[in-house]
């Protein structure tokens, strides 16, 4: 059996249709689902676990279960309006703090929750740039500040540059040409196309953005095992890595535990989830 | 320079901060909650109280930032928070403890199960929800919170609301009536305490609990030294139970409030070590 979690997310909803297509038969958990409506009885000792999640006539023994699929990151607090309002948080944490002890109990688990996501340092880009140039990975330059006098000083220094009003990236490549008064960060820009790596356990499919297209690329083999060396450092099974191709040189620019395989080249999708049911199938 | 961050409100950096300036050693407070005010963060340094403060200065940071809730009325501030956090954790040598490596308290169950154990054992634990109590084995337990959010913990069978329905996960655990002993490691050396107490959460034992130095045979030191590691904690408190010979974990904090214990003993080692660490000796 394969556990679906997630909250109705397009790449989720993409790769079930993928599996209804091929008729492989998966059972969709939602977080609405789980909080409203499962029975949870979980035991655990020192010789390991024993899950049981009953809902409706259906019963999840979770030694069944062959993979389980995890795009959900955290829940949102609006689940929780039954419960009386100082209530809500405690109930939320609550229950994440089980899902993330269930989903990483779990042997075949794509991806766990690491502790860089639930810390949510994977999501900042100084992290993220630190723990790839230590990975040997090029980077681009990048300043954070709460002064916007120093910020306007650096962003001088930096010629072209993207700004960041928080230290979480948001996948915005643009290029600024202002600072206000709630600039906190400034990333070098880099002219180049955009590349994107998905990355499933061992395997790789890189793709171009170029003269407003798709193209299947392919990466250096340095460059590859760099990349699987980066996403076992950080424990995930599954990962897009976005670059900038300057002149001589790839340049990463962030990291997602959570990828958009739709992102990806159309030619590359089916063989993705091809390669994501194959490993969710098989214990 | 050792540096010190989190809230004024802090029992344990006012308690270290003392123990440091009484020794001598040269440290700096950096309050959470004057962020904006006396403390801003420039890409190099930081300026408290007007003075600058280069990030390579620091020998060593006990890092005790407290999350604010979100919807304070400035918004600045979370996010001055989260830059400070991240400065912090990205740009500082030394770090007691980086926040990473402070996640899997988030999750107490999800903590317990990665850690290596070899002569620790865990206690028989049980999560429901939307389930009857009915459902729990047939020995006594007591019951906590998952997540980090502190709850007291309660014998089940002394709990008004044994016979309903758990809507919410709640965690059940074997109740081991044994001898409560908090580990705090500070890289390869443990302390040990025993706690003597009438009740089952001896922290609400305002008047009977006795601390007293506890001597944890090796093997067990070398456990408790081997679950730091693995959990890249430099510095740690662990909730053992001693019960017929065996010990058996409850949780590993990565942020103890270790004052705590050695406000009540004869010593200060704790902090001796401590002091050590983030003056990187």
């Amino acid at each position: 059996m394969i556990l679906i979690l997630c909250d109705g997310d397009i790449n989720s909803t993409s790769f079930m249709k993928y599996l209804d297509e091929r008729s492989i038969s998966y059972t969709l958990i939602t977080p609405l689902k789980i909080i409203n409506e499962i029975a949870i009885v979980d035991n655990l000792t020192s010789d390991g676990s024993v899950c049981i999640w009953q809902y409706q006539d259906l019963k999840i023994n979770f030694n069944d279960v062959t993979g389980l699929y995890n795009s959900l990151h955290y829940i949102d607090i609006k689940y929780f309006s039954d419960f009386v309002v100082e209530d809500r948080a405690y109930v939320q944490n609550e229950w994440w703090a089980y899902l993330v002890y269930r989903i990483n109990d779990f042997q075949n688990s794509i991806n766990p929750i690491t502790r860089e996501v639930m810390s949510g340092v994977l999501y900042q880009y100084p992290f993220v740039y630190t723990t790839a140039y230590n990975n040997g990975f090029k980077i681009p330059k990048y300043y954070i500040s709460h002064s916007i006098e120093e910020i306007r000083v650096l962003a001088n220094q930096l010629q072209r540059y993207i700004t960041k009003n928080t230290i979480y990236f948001d996948n915005n490549f643009k290029e600024s040409n202002s600072i206000n008064n709630d600039t906190i960060g400034l990333i070098e820009y880099i002219d180049g196309n955009v590349i994107f790596v998905h990355v499933v356990d061992n395997k790789i499919w890189t793709t171009i953005y170029r003269d407003g297209g798709t193209y299947p690329y392919k990466i250096s083999e340095s460059q590859e095992t760099k990349c699987f060396e980066l996403i076992q450092r950080l424990k995930l099974r599954v990962a897009e890595l976005v670059f900038k191709q300057d002149a001589n040189d790839l340049v990463l620019h962030y990291i997602s535990a959570f990828p958009n395989w739709l992102k990806s080249d159309a030619s590359y999708i089916p063989h993705i989830y091809k390669t994501l049911a194959a490993k969710l199938i098989n214990k | 320079m050792i540096l010190l961050v989190g809230s004024n409100k802090d029992r344990v950096i006012k308690y270290l901060a003392e123990f440091l300036i009484n020794n001598q050693k040269p440290v700096v407070f950096l309050n959470q909650n004057k962020i904006f005010d006396s403390v801003l963060v420039f890409n190099n340094f930081f300026k408290i109280n007007s003075i600058e403060y280069p990030y390579d200065k620091f020998t060593g940071v006990l890092n005790r930032i407290v999350n604010v809730a979100q919807d304070v009325s400035c918004k600045r501030i979370p996010r001055a928070l989260s830059l400070l956090s991240c400065v912090i954790n990205t740009k500082l040598n030394n770090v007691i403890n980086r926040v990473q490596y402070c996640a899997s308290n988030d999750s107490k169950l999800y903590q317990i199960t990665t850690l290596t154990k070899k002569d620790i054992r865990i206690p028989k634990s049980q999560v429901l929800a939307k389930t009857s109590l009915s459902k729990l084995q047939d020995v006594k337990y007591i019951f906590k919170s998952l997540g980090s959010i502190r709850s007291i913990v309660t014998e089940h069978e002394h709990h008004s609301y044994q016979n309903t329905l758990t809507y919410e996960p709640v965690l059940f655990q074997e109740l081991i009536l044994g001898e409560n002993i908090r580990v705090h490691v500070i890289k390869n050396i443990c302390f040990a305490t025993l706690i003597k107490s009438e009740k089952i959460d001896y922290r609400y034992d305002y008047d009977k609990r006795v601390f007293l130095d506890y001597n944890l045979p090796k093997i067990i030191q070398e456990e408790c030294i081997l679950i730091a590691k693995n959990m890249s904690l430099t510095f740690c408190g662990i909730d053992l139970i001693k019960y017929q010979g065996f010990y058996y974990i409850l949780e590993v904090n990565p942020s103890p409030g270790y004052s705590f214990y050695e406000k009540n003993l004869s010593h200060q080692d704790i902090s001796k070590a401590l002091m050590n660490a983030l003056s990187n000796l």
